[in-house]
């Protein structure tokens, strides 16, 4: 099992080496969300992911049974997303302290890419979603 | 708010940004006196990618629009604390401020709504705290890097 959490340490999540896919986002909305180039994420089935400190103080930002994106509510640090009509979540590869397994394969949406930033990696890019 | 695009000769450009619900917002006036792309463990944990990208603007050329919640963090090597500023609604990081370098505030420029007034012939990135980085994530051939920060 991995260990992530926030900034400031309320939140805490326990997830296992189980990622099914991992992606760096360059979609705007992903953009603005981490207020970085890109988001790096992985996929893993939602059961395989427990909050182990800070339930009580999860900002959740959209429907929870479907799609949401789920923070700290006292520092702001983007913990994971729920997506995929809840079963699935993507969690951002920033807040994993434990080095997982999988690394980005891929890089999506570069066709919103920010022109201040270059691929500097030999990964796939793809325009959309990769159909992966 | 001040307008001061309005055909004056000199005025600074304007350039708006804000959250991922729309509730908080920001202008900033003028060009970023430097663009710090931060590796640090820290920068990680807050964005969620593999660092953040800061846009560092004088104060008074930075408007906060809309409800914010500030968290001050403590630096874990120097102690100074930085205050990030984040939508109470949506969570969205727009920036912050920090002790060791009073009268500026850093932009996330992912939250820019145009990203495309930036780039890297105009504007001087720097790659700081390497040191952390993510064994995945190199800044490109030829960029300035630095193993800390550049002021150590």
């Amino acid at each position: 099992m991995l260990t992530g959490r926030c900034l400031c340490g309320a939140v805490e999540y326990r997830v296992a080496d189980e990622f099914l896919y991992s992606a760096n986002c360059h979609c705007s909305k992903c953009r603005r969300a981490t207020g970085a180039a890109f988001k790096a994420f992985a996929g893993i089935e939602r059961g395989k992911l427990h909050l182990s400190r800070g339930g009580d103080s999860l900002l959740v930002y959209g429907d929870d049974d479907d799609a949401s994106d789920i923070r700290c509510a006292r520092c702001g640090s983007f913990l994971y997303s729920v997506v995929r009509e809840g079963q699935y979540v993507h969690v951002t590869l920033g807040t994993l302290v434990d080095a997982p397994s999988i690394r980005p394969r891929e890089h999506i949406f570069v066709g919103s890419m920010a022109p201040w930033f270059t691929i500097t990696d030999d990964l796939p890019q793809y325009e959309g979603h990769s159909h992966a | 708010m001040p307008e001061v695009n309005t055909g004056d000769a000199g005025a600074p450009e304007r350039h708006e940004g804000g959250c991922v619900c729309g509730l908080l917002r920001y202008t900033v006036h003028g060009e970023p006196t430097r663009i710090t792309v931060c590796h640090c463990t820290w920068c990680q944990r807050r964005t969620g990618s593999a660092f953040g990208v800061a846009a560092v603007f004088a104060s008074d050329r930075h408007q906060l629009r809309g409800p914010y919640r500030t968290y001050r963090h403590r630096s874990d090597e120097s102690r100074r604390w930085l205050d990030l500023a984040f939508c109470p609604n949506c969570g969205t990081n727009v920036g912050f401020t920090l002790e060791w370098v009073p009268g500026i505030f850093a932009v996330d420029a992912g939250t820019f709504d145009d990203p495309s007034w930036i780039n890297a012939d105009d504007h001087p990135f720097r790659y700081i705290y390497l040191s952390s980085a993510q064994t995945w994530s190199k800044p490109p051939d030829g960029s300035e890097c630095h193993a800390r920060h550049f002021r150590v």
